[in-house]
C-alpha cells in the first residue's frame, strides 16, 4: 500500500462562544504539496475569528504560491487590522508547506512549539530566528526546514492546550508542554498506530477535561502523520450489462481494505458472487435512511441513492469532526473520512424503477451524485478518489 | 410455523412507502407478533418490470404490489388465520 501524509485537526470553541477564535486551514496544491495553517486570533469570539481567519487565509495563499516565508510573514503582520483595545494587531501562526516526499518548510509565530515525534520519542530540531518589524511591533518568528520520515508525526496546537487548567490547583500554570508530551507518549504506548484524527481529538478532549469540561479558551490541535494509506472500495449500482457482474465480484474479492456496498441489487450481486448470506438489519429502522444490511466480508452494506445523497449532505453541511452512527449514512460518511484513497466502482445500469415520475429526480442520477461525492471528498477533505464506471 | 413477512427496503420501495411498512411490527399485537417473522430485503428486484407498483412486500411468499400498512396487516392477519385453521 502506498504511503500518505495525513493532516487532521480537532477543535473546541471557548465555552459560550459560537465562533472559533482559532482557525485551521489545509489545502492540497496542484503539484501535490500539502499546506496547512493554524492561527489563533487575539481575544475570543468574532474579533478573534476575523483576525485568525485573515491570518490563516493569507498564510495559506502565500505558502501555496511558494512565496518566501519571511516576506510572507512580514506582509501578514503589516496587513492585520489593529485591535481597538490593545492597539496591536495580532494573531499567532503555525504554517507548514509539505512536499509529497515529506520535505517540510515550517513557520512558527507565537503558537506553542510544534512537536516532532519519531518512534515514540520527541525530536529536537533546529530553528532559525527572524525579526519582523512593523509600525507597531517587533516580532520574533521561527523558520525551520525538516524532513519527515515514514511513521513520523507532528503535533501542534493553540495555547488553549498548553494553558488548559491554568489557575486551578492541579495545573496552576496550565497543562504545559511537558505534560502534553507525557500524555502523547501514553496515548502512543496504548495505540502505536493511532490516526492523526484520533490523536488530535484525544489531546483536545484531555485539555478540555483539564479545563473542568468547559473550555476556557479555543482549543485546537492538529496532527500530521506520515503513514500507510487506508484504502476503501465503494461499490454502487449494478453494471450496465449482466455479463459484467463477475468483474464486479472479482474486484470486490481482490480488494484489500474497507469494503462498502451501496445498493440493493448491487449487494445481491456480490452476495451471490461470494456466496455469503445477506440480511437486512431490522434493528436499524429509522424514518430517514433505509436500514443497513449485514454481509460477512463487507464493512458496510446500505441502500443506494438515498443513502449516498444523505452522505453528500452530511459531508457538505454538517460538523464532521465527531460523527455519531445514527444511521447507515453517518456510518458511511465516517468510513469515507477514515480513508485516504477511495475507489468508487459505479455500475451504470439504468434503474427503471427510479425513472418513475413519482420519484424524486435526483434518485435517477447516480452518476451525478457519485461525481459530487468524489468532488467533496477531494476538495473539502483532501482524499484521493478514483471512479470506475462499469 | 410462523407467517413470514418480507418488506422491500430498496430505494424505490423505500421512497414509495416501504419506510413505513418496515415499522409493521409496531402495528401488530403481542400475540400476533409471536406468530410472524418479519424481515426485509435489500431489493426484491421486481420493480424493474413494473416500477409504478412499488412498494412491494411478501407474506408467506405471496407478492403484494402497491403495499400499504392496511393491506399488509390484512394479508398478515389472513395468513395467521389460515395457518391456525390448518393447525386445528
Amino acid at each position: 500500500m502506498a504511503d500518505i501524509i495525513e493532516i487532521s485537526h480537532y477543535n473546541l470553541h471557548k465555552h459560550n462562544e459560537v465562533v472559533a477564535g482559532d482557525t485551521f486551514l489545509v489545502n492540497r496544491t496542484l503539484d501535490e504539496r500539502l499546506v496547512a495553517t493554524l492561527a489563533d486570533g487575539m481575544g475570543s469570539g468574532v474579533k478573534a475569528n476575523v483576525l485568525s481567519q485573515l491570518t490563516a487565509c493569507m498564510s495559506q495563499k502565500f505558502m501555496m504560491a511558494n512565496v518566501d516565508t519571511i516576506h510572507a510573514a512580514q506582509t501578514i503582520m503589516e496587513t492585520l487590522p489593529v485591535c481597538s483595545k490593545r492597539k496591536v494587531s495580532y494573531s499567532t501562526l503555525t504554517s507548514l508547506n509539505i512536499s509529497p516526499e515529506g520535505f517540510v518548510k515550517l513557520l512558527e509565530y507565537d503558537n506553542p512549539d510544534l512537536l516532532w515525534i519519531r518512534d515514540g520519542e520527541f525530536i529536537e530540531r533546529e530553528k532559525s530566528l527572524a525579526h519582523i518589524t512593523t509600525d507597531h511591533t517587533r516580532n520574533k518568528i521561527y523558520y525551520s526546514e525538516l524532513q519527515l520520515e515514514f511513521g513520523d508525526r507532528f503535533v501542534f496546537y493553540s495555547d488553549g492546550v498548553t494553558q488548559a487548567g491554568m489557575g486551578g490547583s492541579k495545573y496552576p500554570l496550565g497543562w504545559r508542554e511537558e505534560n502534553v508530551k507525557t500524555f502523547i507518549e501514553s496515548v502512543l504506548e496504548e495505540q502505536v498506530d493511532i490516526s492523526g484524527k484520533d490523536l488530535a481529538r484525544r489531546i483536545v478532549e484531555k485539555a478540555c477535561a483539564i479545563d473542568e469540561a468547559t473550555a476556557k479558551d479555543d482549543i485546537t490541535c492538529a496532527v500530521v502523520y506520515f503513514r500507510k494509506a487506508k484504502h476503501t472500495l465503494l461499490l454502487t449500482g449494478p453494471p450496465s450489462k449482466r455479463d459484467k457482474c463477475p468483474y464486479l465480484v472479482e474486484s470486490y474479492k481482490k480488494f484489500d481494505g474497507i469494503k462498502i456496498i451501496a445498493g440493493g441489487t448491487t449487494s445481491q450481486i456480490i452476495s451471490d458472487g461470494v456466496s455469503e448470506e445477506l440480511t437486512v438489519d431490522m434493528s436499524d429502522i429509522n424514518a430517514k435512511i433505509p436500514p443497513r444490511a449485514r454481509m460477512k466480508s463487507a464493512d458496510l452494506v446500505t441502500e443506494g441513492m438515498l443513502t449516498i445523497n444523505k452522505v453528500i449532505n452530511i459531508l457538505e453541511d454538517e460538523d464532521t469532526s465527531n460523527l455519531v452512527d445514527t444511521n447507515a449514512a453517518y456510518r458511511m460518511a465516517d468510513l469515507l473520512l477514515e480513508s485516504d484513497k477511495i475507489y468508487i466502482l459505479m455500475g451504470t445500469a439504468i434503474n427503471e424503477a427510479h425513472q418513475n415520475p413519482n420519484m424524486p429526480v435526483e434518485m435517477g442520477l447516480r452518476r451525478i451524485s457519485i461525481n459530487k461525492l468524489a468532488e467533496i471528498l477531494e476538495n473539502k477533505f483532501l482524499k484521493k478518489t478514483t471512479i470506475e464506471y462499469v | 410455523m410462523s407467517v413470514s413477512v418480507e418488506i422491500c427496503s430498496g430505494t424505490a420501495c423505500y421512497i414509495m412507502g416501504g419506510a413505513n411498512l418496515l415499522t409493521v411490527a409496531d402495528e401488530l399485537s403481542a400475540d400476533e407478533l409471536k406468530k410472524v417473522e418479519i424481515s426485509a430485503s435489500t431489493c426484491m428486484g421486481v420493480c424493474d418490470d413494473c416500477a409504478d407498483e412499488s412498494p412491494y412486500a411478501k407474506v408467506n411468499g405471496e407478492l403484494i404490489p402497491k403495499a400499504n400498512m392496511v393491506i399488509l396487516l390484512e394479508k398478515i392477519r389472513e395468513a395467521i388465520k389460515l395457518e391456525e385453521g390448518e393447525n386445528d
